[in-house]
C-alpha cells in the first residue's frame, strides 16, 4: 500500500511500546513533511543513545559514562543502597527528594514463569557491593507485587547478618482520600500501621 | 444485587422479550423447552459473566441468528445499574457495565438447578467457588488474595519446572513459599470464619427445607488445620512447605496449600457427600444457597436466587417449606433482619413448567411469568402481600 521506506518505518515505529500501527502511521507522515535535518537529528538522537549510554560500572544506572551521577556524586550517602528493578523506578524516588544514598538496578525482578532466575539479574554485583564494605543499609525498593516481594525476600536472604536490609512501606498514598483506595492498598495499609 | 428488568435479543431460544422484575418472588412458567432456563442464564450471564450451562459465549446466541444481546437494569451496591452485554459470533462478548464493575461479583447470583448437585457431590473445587464468592462478595480484598495466591502458586511451580531443569537451586524458592503461605494463612482465616458463620445458617435452613431435624455442620477441610496448634500459623506453613520439597519436586506442582481445602457438609454427623440420599443432597444444596443469602441478606446486599425447575422435584410438602423458607427469610432471618427498602430485599426467579405446581396461596404476592416459543409475557399482576 505505501512505498517500502514509508512501510518500513511504520513497522519500525509499531513496535515501540504504546504505539500502534495507526500512530506509527501518523508519525511516518508527520516525518515526511519535515525536513532533512529534523529527521536527521532524530535519527542521530536515538544512533547516540545507543552508542554512548551503558550501564554503570557500579549500579546498572544508565549513564554516558563509567559511573552515573548519583555514584559520582561525592555527597551522597555511599553507605546506603537503595536497590530498584528498573533504571525508571529511580525517577519517583528522586523527586521524593527524602533519599540521598546510592542506588542498585537489578534489571528485573524473579519470575520463574518468565524464565527470570537470580543470575539473570545483578543480585552477585550487589552482593559483592556490600562484600566490598562501607554499606550499612540496604533498602528494598522493588514493586510491591508478587514478584517484587519474591525479589526482595531472596535478596534479604542472602544478605542476612551482613546488613541491615529494609523495605519500602506500602501504604495509603499522601494527600488522597481514603474513601477512594483500593481495597488492596487499605488492606496492606492496615497491617502495616504503627502507633502514633 | 436486585434485578429490575431484563431484555434479551438472540439469546438461545428466546428472539427477543423484556421482562421487569418486581422484589421478592417472580414465577417463570412455561413448556419444556420454552426457553424458561434461557431467562435465568441470561440474567447470570448479563451480570456476572458467567453461565451455568456453558463455558463459551457463543453457544448462547440463537442458532439462526449473529450475535447475541441481553440488558440488566440492576440496583447493586447502593446504585442502579444499566448493563448489556452483547456476543457476535467469532467474537468474545462486549460489555457496557453501566458505571460499575465490568462483571458483578460471582456470589452475586446463586444458581441452583436440579441435576446440578456438584455443589455436594462435585469435586472440591465446585465448593472452594461457592465459599470464594461468598466471601468475596462481602469482602472485595478477598478476591485479590486469591488472584495473588494463584500467582505465587504458579510461579512457584514454574520454578520447581527450573529447578528440575538444573537452572536454579531448590532452596531458592523458599522466597516463594514465604509468600504463599502468608497468602495462605489469610485464606485460610477468612474461609474457617465463613464456614463458622455459615453453619448455623446452613442448619436452620436446612430444617426449613426438609422435615429433617437431625443435626448438620459445616466443616472446613484444610491441610492448614493439621498445623494450628501454636501461635504462628505462616511459620510453620513455610515449615510445612519446606518439607515437602523434594515430594513437590517430583510431581512438579504445589502439594500443601489452601488450594487442596474442601467444605465437609454433614447430616448426623455422616457426610452428605459420601452417605446422602439424593433428596438429602438436594435440600442441603438449597439450604446453602438460602443460607448464603441469609448472610447476605444481614450484610445488606442479598444475592439474586435463581431456582431452575426445582419444584418438580420436589413433593408438596417440601415444596410448600422451600416457598415458605423463601419468603421466610425476607421477615424472619436468624438475626431478626427487616428489609428496609425493596432495594435491598432479597429477590427470588424461580422457573416450572407448570403454574398448577404452586397453590393459589402461594401465587398469592408473586408475580408469575409466562414464556412460550420464545416471546415473553407476564401471566399475573405482582400482588403486594
Amino acid at each position: 500500500m505505501f512505498p517500502a521506506p514509508v512501510e518500513q518505518l511504520i513497522v519500525e515505529l509499531s513496535k515501540l511500546p504504546g504505539i500502534g500501527r495507526r500512530s506509527a502511521q501518523r508519525i511516518t507522515f508527520f516525518l515526511l513533511r519535515r525536513s532533512r535535518d529534523d529527521a536527521a537529528a532524530l535519527a542521530e538522537a536515538i544512533i547516540a543513545l545507543k552508542d554512548k549510554i551503558h550501564f554503570c560500572a557500579q549500579c546498572f544506572n544508565f549513564t554516558d559514562e563509567e559511573l552515573c551521577g548519583f555514584c559520582r556524586d561525592a555527597r551522597r550517602d555511599s553507605s546506603l543502597i537503595c536497590v530498584v528493578e528498573e533504571p525508571s523506578d529511580i525517577i519517583p524516588i528522586e523527586k521524593g527528594g527524602e533519599y540521598r544514598g546510592l542506588y542498585h538496578v537489578l534489571g528485573g525482578a524473579l519470575s520463574p514463569l518468565d524464565g527470570v532466575d537470580p543470575e539473570h539479574l545483578r543480585i552477585r554485583e550487589l552482593v559483592a557491593r556490600v562484600d566490598a564494605g562501607g554499606v550499612t543499609e540496604v533498602i528494598m525498593a522493588t514493586n510491591p507485587n508478587t514478584t517484587g516481594e519474591s525479589t526482595s525476600m531472596y535478596i534479604a536472604d542472602l544478605l542476612r547478618g551482613q546488613v541491615k536490609v529494609t523495605r519500602l512501606a506500602s501504604g495509603l498514598p499522601v494527600g488522597a482520600d481514603l474513601e477512594y483506595a483500593d481495597e488492596a492498598t487499605v488492606s496492606r495499609a492496615m497491617l502495616g500501621r504503627r502507633e502514633l | 444485587m436486585r434485578l429490575r428488568r431484563l431484555k434479551l435479543s438472540n439469546f438461545r431460544n428466546i428472539q427477543d422479550g423484556a421482562i421487569e422484575f418486581p422484589p421478592g418472588v417472580s414465577i417463570i412458567v412455561g413448556a419444556n423447552g420454552a426457553g424458561k432456563t434461557s431467562l435465568l442464564e441470561a440474567a447470570m450471564f448479563a451480570c456476572c459473566g458467567r453461565s451455568f450451562r456453558t463455558r463459551r459465549e457463543q453457544e448462547m446466541v440463537q442458532e439462526k441468528a449473529t450475535f447475541f444481546r441481553v440488558e440488566a437494569l440492576v440496583d447493586w451496591n447502593g446504585s442502579q445499574l444499566g448493563r448489556a452485554v452483547a456476543c457476535e459470533r467469532g467474537s468474545g462478548a462486549v460489555i457496557d457495565s453501566g458505571g460499575g464493575p465490568q462483571w458483578l461479583p460471582g456470589g452475586s447470583t446463586l444458581c441452583f438447578s436440579p441435576d446440578d448437585l456438584q455443589l455436594i457431590k462435585g469435586p472440591p473445587a465446585e465448593r472452594r467457588r461457592f465459599l470464594d464468592d461468598a466471601i468475596g462478595r462481602q469482602l472485595p480484598s478477598y478476591r485479590r488474595l486469591l488472584l495473588d495466591y494463584q500467582k505465587v502458586m504458579a510461579q512457584r511451580n514454574s520454578f520447581l519446572q527450573r529447578a528440575r531443569a538444573g537452572l536454579v537451586q531448590l532452596a531458592d524458592i523458599s522466597p516463594w513459599d514465604r509468600q504463599l503461605a502468608s497468602l495462605a494463612v489469610r485464606i485460610y482465616r477468612s474461609r474457617s470464619d465463613h464456614c463458622r458463620e455459615i453453619a448455623p445458617r446452613f442448619e436452620e435452613s436446612f430444617r426449613e427445607i426438609s422435615s429433617d431435624d437431625a443435626r448438620t455442620d459445616v466443616r472446613y477441610v484444610s491441610q492448614l488445620e493439621h498445623l494450628e496448634s501454636g501461635t504462628d500459623l505462616e511459620e510453620k506453613m513455610v515449615l510445612a512447605l519446606a518439607e515437602r520439597w523434594s515430594e513437590d519436586l517430583g510431581r512438579l506442582s504445589t502439594g500443601f496449600g489452601t488450594h487442596r481445602d474442601d467444605v465437609d457438609f454433614t447430616l448426623a454427623s455422616r457426610s452428605l457427600r459420601a452417605y446422602g440420599s439424593q433428596g438429602e443432597q438436594r435440600a442441603a444444596v438449597l439450604a446453602l444457597l438460602l443460607a448464603d443469602r441469609r448472610m447476605g441478606i444481614e450484610s445488606g446486599e442479598p444475592p439474586l436466587l435463581l431456582l431452575d425447575d426445582v419444584m418438580s422435584e420436589l413433593d408438596p410438602e417440601r415444596r410448600r417449606r422451600l416457598l415458605n423458607a423463601l419468603a421466610g427469610n425476607l421477615d424472619r432471618g436468624s438475626s431478626g433482619y427487616r428489609p428496609s427498602s425493596e432495594n435491598n430485599s432479597p429477590q427470588t426467579i424461580i422457573t416450572a413448567a407448570d403454574a398448577g405446581l404452586f397453590t393459589d396461596e402461594e401465587l398469592d404476592g408473586a408475580c408469575v411469568i409466562e414464556v412460550a416459543s420464545g416471546a415473553l409475557r407476564e401471566a399475573r399482576a405482582a400482588m403486594d402481600g
